[in-house]
């Protein structure tokens, strides 16, 4: 097909389906595999074990399409099988290639593809954890799982309960890297971390020559928990506390995933408030950002300023959905909340005021010669690592690659807008910081686009039916880099339901971007990714230590806010209450 | 008499409105920032929490100590050294002398606060200091006596003169820079760089041991503070009555301390090897103008 074709093409398609499945049956025809089409902008490649890698090659490496995620499904209650689905997308077509490999329960391995594709490094490994399917040809080593955890125990299975909590196995922890340079232990507690996670920066003065990282400390298992206790209903307001910065993304991003898969005509007014929302939350997100680099770079007028910006922003959200975060407005069809003209009103004034602000912070910020220096030419991506790695979001953007999944794989109302992807070459860390300041701009300009052109009508379906054995995925531009969550529908509740959050999928890019850079320039590197640990991590539930999730109303979190307590007292009454 | 019991005020009155001092650089900060930020009592308040909390002496804990009461003596006794607005001959010819080994051990200790603890983050800290130390105090020394060439060669207040120079208004800016480096705020504040090192030379203090620590640090800006103020001052000393002089150099004193305040908030912070690029540069520009103008009698 020639280039111009795919250029005028309109991405995700009826058409580019078609086009994706005949260039798919021409490359692998000499293979024995059964190519069909899934709900919505999904292909369904069936490969056997022999030929995985080899199918994996010819999508990645000659039709261009980058890891976005893998996953692992217990499905032997189904077909006695394991099976593992590898997920490709290609960026021109907006069309995901699902690859899907069976391994039968008695040999359950499956060989790897990480050497052909570094996106699917971790995503192997945590399905090895999880669900206990054996990756071959590749070293191997736990990576979601603590250390303490049993071996043979995989919690994702559908044989394993939910809430169950094995004794602690002895074990030594196994170092990765050894090298005779001190490491510099950054975390799991520090203070350019705002999350528990552990790099280990091993220095030649203060040089970076090597990076080590251990995260997951705080996996709870929430897809666990959506798989075995929550309702199809009951998950968005719990998706939405997978993240403090971008809940309202994993929840929009679920949502879409069940519609999707249960053909549900969302109106058009809940696609434009929705789509208002997740720009409303990138805004945050990056004046959070910006905020957080400030203060990283030890300018903390940029710091208090930013986030003294931010917190109109916030009221704004508060104004649209009745909360600051958590918004608790998205369900299965549409929205709980509209948006009338008063409001619209109001909402513009804010952004012009915003917008004027930011600018003038902005300007100011970056003509601070340290800010400029020190993220000049640092933690640079170049765009070979960055396709090399499937990188995303921000990260992707400022090493060169054009992609957004909203120009990519269209959803929501963002079709009826225009704007711009912000792209730049040099993968430094002022590159990152330019596209995170561009699109607070463009994201200001969407919403003023979406409200003039909001739509009249419902903002939800109150009526629909899910049909189990349904594959779907989803993806939303979450402020970070695209959120994706793929769903295999059951009845009254996913039968698989896998969350993969941005950060998952830029960390691995630290290394290249850590070494031979100086060790004062690591808390910005690092923080140039803009990590989200909960997200990554998916914890979600307080548990109580008898294994009970705890329902704390707010009414009591009020009361016992205002209390004077002794030490350790208040977690004791927030479990009693 | 009188500038003894000046000079015996000063120190006294130093002790006490430091922590004030630091807590007026707070508000100012936070003013900048746009929020309300502590009281300006709250440096004295963390100092007095810090003095009530137990002292733990661990194996390296218990040198630091020693070290930093040694330093908080040798910060006052680099304020006996420093004229408090009236005469520069209060310890003789040897105070430039005195007052250079003075600053030059303060620093010294400060590092070897870094150095005998086992934490990473804390020699990293101080091979930072070290190495930011030894560029600027090199510096410091050739302003100070750049500044006494201008306003007299000799060190009695007979020689000193009240002209100003452009030699003099050059050395001044070496030394108010220099000054305000070996203050260790922003952009120099590396050995403590918080987002990096988690508080660096200070990451193994607590309690008393860093109350006795961040006192003497305050109490070293303040000194640097003082430098700049007597650089300032200087030409104009003679030409004042001694209480007058000292209520005016205490007053320049906060004014100087206030505008490194402000600097302070208006930068971000440097990495060493971009400041120390950087402050070998000035440096070598501002000595070369100031023997210059010298030089051909400006």
């Amino acid at each position: 097909m020639k280039n111009n074709d795919v250029k005028t093409l309109a991405k995700g398609s009826d058409k580019a389906v078609d086009m994706v499945l005949k260039l798919l049956k021409e490359k692998l025809s000499k293979y024995n595999v059964r190519i069909s089409r899934a709900v919505a902008n999904n292909l369904i490649v069936d490969v056997s074990r022999r030929h995985l890698r080899d199918v994996a090659k010819i999508v990645h490496n000659e039709l261009g399409a980058y890891v976005r995620t893998c996953v692992g499904c217990d499905e032997r209650n189904k077909n006695g099988c394991f099976a593992v689905y590898h997920i490709f997308g290609l960026d021109d077509y907006g069309v995901n290639v699902i690859v899907r490999t069976l391994a039968p329960a008695n040999d359950v391995k499956v060989p790897s593809i990480a050497d052909i594709a570094p996106g699917a490094d971790w995503c192997e490994l945590e399905f090895r954890d999880l669900l206990g399917i054996n990756v071959t040809g590749r070293p191997v080593y736990r990576l979601i799982l603590p250390e303490d955890w049993p071996d043979d125990l995989h919690p994702l299975r559908k044989d394993v309960p939910y809430g169950v909590r094995p004794p602690p196995v002895k074990r030594e922890e196994v170092t990765l890297t050894e090298l005779e340079s001190p490491g510099i232990p950054v975390g799991p507690y520090h203070p350019a971390l705002h999350e528990p996670e552990y790099f280990e920066l091993y220095v030649e003065g203060e040089t970076i020559i090597d990076v080590r990282y251990r995260g997951f400390h705080i996996h709870r298992g929430i897809e666990k928990l959506g798989e075995s206790k929550l309702t199809y209903k009951q998950i968005p307001f719990i998706a939405e506390r997978i993240c403090g910065i971008c809940g309202f993304c994993h929840s929009t991003c679920y949502v879409m995933a069940v519609e999707k898969a249960a053909k549900i005509e969302v109106p058009e007014r809940a696609e434009f408030i929705r789509a208002i929302v997740l720009e409303i939350e990138r805004i945050h997100s990056h004046l959070l950002w910006l905020g957080v680099a400030c203060h990283l770079l030890g300018y903390d007028a940029g710091f208090m300023h930013t986030w003294r910006i931010r917190e109109a922003i916030m009221k704004l959200a508060e104004y649209l959905t009745g909360s600051r975060k958590t918004y608790g407005i998205n369900i299965i069809g549409g929205v709980r909340k509209d948006i009338n003209k008063e409001k619209i009103q109001n909402v513009l004034k804010t952004l012009d005021h915003i917008e004027r602000e930011v600018k003038e912070l902005l300007d100011m910020m970056l003509s601070v010669p340290e800010v400029k220096r020190r993220l000049t030419g640092t933690g640079i991506l170049t765009r070979g690592e960055a396709r090399k790695l499937s990188v995303v979001g921000p990260v992707a953007r400022a090493s060169g690659l054009n992609r957004d999944v909203r120009k990519d794989y269209p959803y929501l109302a963002y079709k009826y807008v225009s704007f711009k992807v912000p792209v730049y070459t040099e993968g430094d860390n002022l590159s990152r910081t330019l596209v995170r300041v561009e699109e607070i701009f463009e994201s200001i300009s969407i919403i003023r686009q979406l409200l003039d052109r909001l739509p009249s009508g419902d903002i939800k379906v109150e009526k629909y039916e899910i049909e189990p054995d349904k594959v779907s995925t989803a993806s939303v531009e979450a402020p970070r880099g695209e959120d994706i969550h793929f769903l295999i529908t059951g009845k009254g509740r996913p039968y698989r339901w896998k969350v993969r959050a941005p950060t998952y999928q830029n960390i691995p890019a630290l290394r290249p971007m850590l070494r031979e850079q100086m060790l004062a320039d690591a808390p910005i590197t690092i923080a140039s990714i803009d990590p989200c640990f909960s997200c990554t991590d998916r914890v979600i539930v307080i548990e109580t230590r008898n294994g009970k999730v705890v329902s704390v109303k707010r009414i009591n979190i009020v009361k016992l806010s205002r209390r004077r307590w002794p030490q350790n007292e208040v977690s004791k009454a927030l479990r009693s209450s | 008499m009188l500038y003894v019991s000046l000079q015996i005020a000063f120190i006294i009155l130093t002790t006490l409105i430091v922590p004030i001092l630091d807590g007026i650089e707070r508000k100012i900060k936070a003013k900048l920032h746009s929020r309300i930020g502590p009281p300006i009592l709250q440096t004295w308040y963390d100092i007095r929490k810090l003095f009530a909390k137990e002292l733990v002496l661990t194996r390296t804990a218990f040198p630091i100590l020693l070290v930093s009461l040694v330093m908080v003596g040798l910060c006052i006794l680099t304020l006996l050294v420093i004229p408090a607005g009236s005469s520069w001959t209060f310890f003789s010819s040897m105070s430039l002398p005195l007052l250079i080994v003075l600053i030059a051990s303060i620093h010294s200790l400060i590092i070897i606060t870094s150095i005998v603890s086992d934490n990473l983050y804390a020699i990293i800290g101080g091979f930072r200091e070290l190495t930011i130390g030894i560029i600027n105090e090199i510096a410091l020394i050739i302003a100070l006596v750049l500044t006494l060439i201008n306003v007299g060669l000799g060190y009695s207040d007979s020689q000193i003169t009240t002209g100003i120079k452009v030699s003099y208004i050059s050395a001044v800016i070496l030394l108010a820079i220099s000054s305000y480096v070996a203050s260790g705020r922003i952009p120099f504040d590396l050995g403590e760089a918080e987002p990096e090192l988690a508080s660096g030379v200070l990451i193994e203090l607590s309690g008393p041991v860093l109350g006795t620590v961040l006192y003497s640090i305050i109490l070293k800006r303040f000194i640097f503070a003082s430098i700049t103020a007597l650089a300032l001052f200087l030409p104009f000393m003679r030409l004042l009555n001694p209480l007058l002089a000292f209520i005016l150099f205490i007053l320049l004193i906060i004014a100087v301390w206030i505008v490194h305040a402000v600097t302070a908030v208006l930068l971000g912070r440097s990495r060493v090897d971009i400041a120390t690029r950087t402050l070998i540069c000035v440096y070598i520009a501002l000595i070369s103008l100031s023997t210059i103008f010298i030089g051909v009698g400006l």
